[in-house]
């Protein structure tokens, strides 16, 4: 399964980009941050949300802005709840390290995985000792 | 005997970690993975569980004595070499949640559904618990 992922660029040359999340009603998603020597993995919990159901943008300021909009229909009746269902928005400012072209972002279950890689030229280099 | 205040601050976390639903809810582990919503119509009950990232065969529901027992296992995530978590909010590991219904359900007419991470079980009420509508006669 895969997420849409949405540049500016696209926006720009006029796609059909719709209000994904209506404001007062998003859910900041519980993420977890896994750095290694390639980049960033981002993982969050949206439960709720279908593919397609997903705008990923990474801007010129690396600014990474996660929507998405919550397809559940809560049954009727009289409820007692231990939480809220709604549409996910969160919003995270990332190094200038990384490469805005190779994001990748995959919706499986309700987690969706976003992989940022650096970009090649700040990637560590092993640098060979000569005799 | 001595109390001691640890004795307090255990009963204390006890309280809080329990979180009876209604009045019939039997135990709650005090994790906060999952949380779970209950609904209560005319002719069912409906228990949604926020489940995301666990595999349908990672979850298992056991009826007995018009009690419900939902348990399963959200698996840690395995890192690879040389990274490690900048931030860390998603919860793992195993639950087990009980709830007892207050009025008698029909367990062979439950179904479960699993869809984008939130487990939906839906259980009939039995006939004789479900209200009943009584015409005026003339």
């Amino acid at each position: 399964m895969s997420s849409e992922l949405k540049s500016k660029e696209e926006k720009k040359n006029g796609a059909a980009v719709e209000p994904l999340v209506e404001a007062g009603t998003a859910y900041a998603p519980d993420t977890d941050i896994v750095e290694d020597e390639q980049g960033l993995k981002l993982i969050l919990d949206i439960p709720g949300v279908s593919p397609g159901g997903v705008t990923v943008e990474l801007d010129e300021n690396f600014i990474l802005s996660v929507k998405a909009r919550n397809v559940f229909v809560e049954p009727a009746g009289n409820a007692s709840r231990q939480f809220s269902i709604g549409d996910y928005y969160r919003v995270f400012q990332l190094g200038d390290v990384y490469d805005r072209e190779k994001v990748n972002a995959r919706l499986e279950n309700g987690v969706l995985t976003l992989t940022i890689p650096k970009r090649e030229d700040v990637k560590p280099k092993r640098i060979a000792i000569r005799a | 005997m001595i109390w001691t205040t640890d004795l307090f601050e255990e009963l204390d976390q006890m309280r809080r970690g329990m979180r009876p639903l209604w009045e019939g809810a039997l135990a709650g582990d005090g994790l906060e993975f999952p949380p779970v919503n209950i609904y209560e119509g005319r002719d069912e009950y409906a228990l949604i569980l926020c489940l995301p990232g666990v595999p349908k065969d990672k979850v298992e529901i056991r009826f007995a004595e018009n009690t419900v027992t939902l348990s399963g296992e959200r698996p840690e995530q395995v890192l690879e070499e040389k990274s490690g978590y900048l931030r860390r909010e998603r919860d793992w590991g195993r639950f087990e949640r009980a709830y007892r219904f207050p009025v008698k359900v029909n367990a062979d007419g439950a179904s479960a559904k699993l869809e984008n991470g939130i487990l939906v079980l839906t259980v009939p009420k039995a006939d004789e618990a479900k209200p009943k509508q009584i015409t005026i006669q003339a």
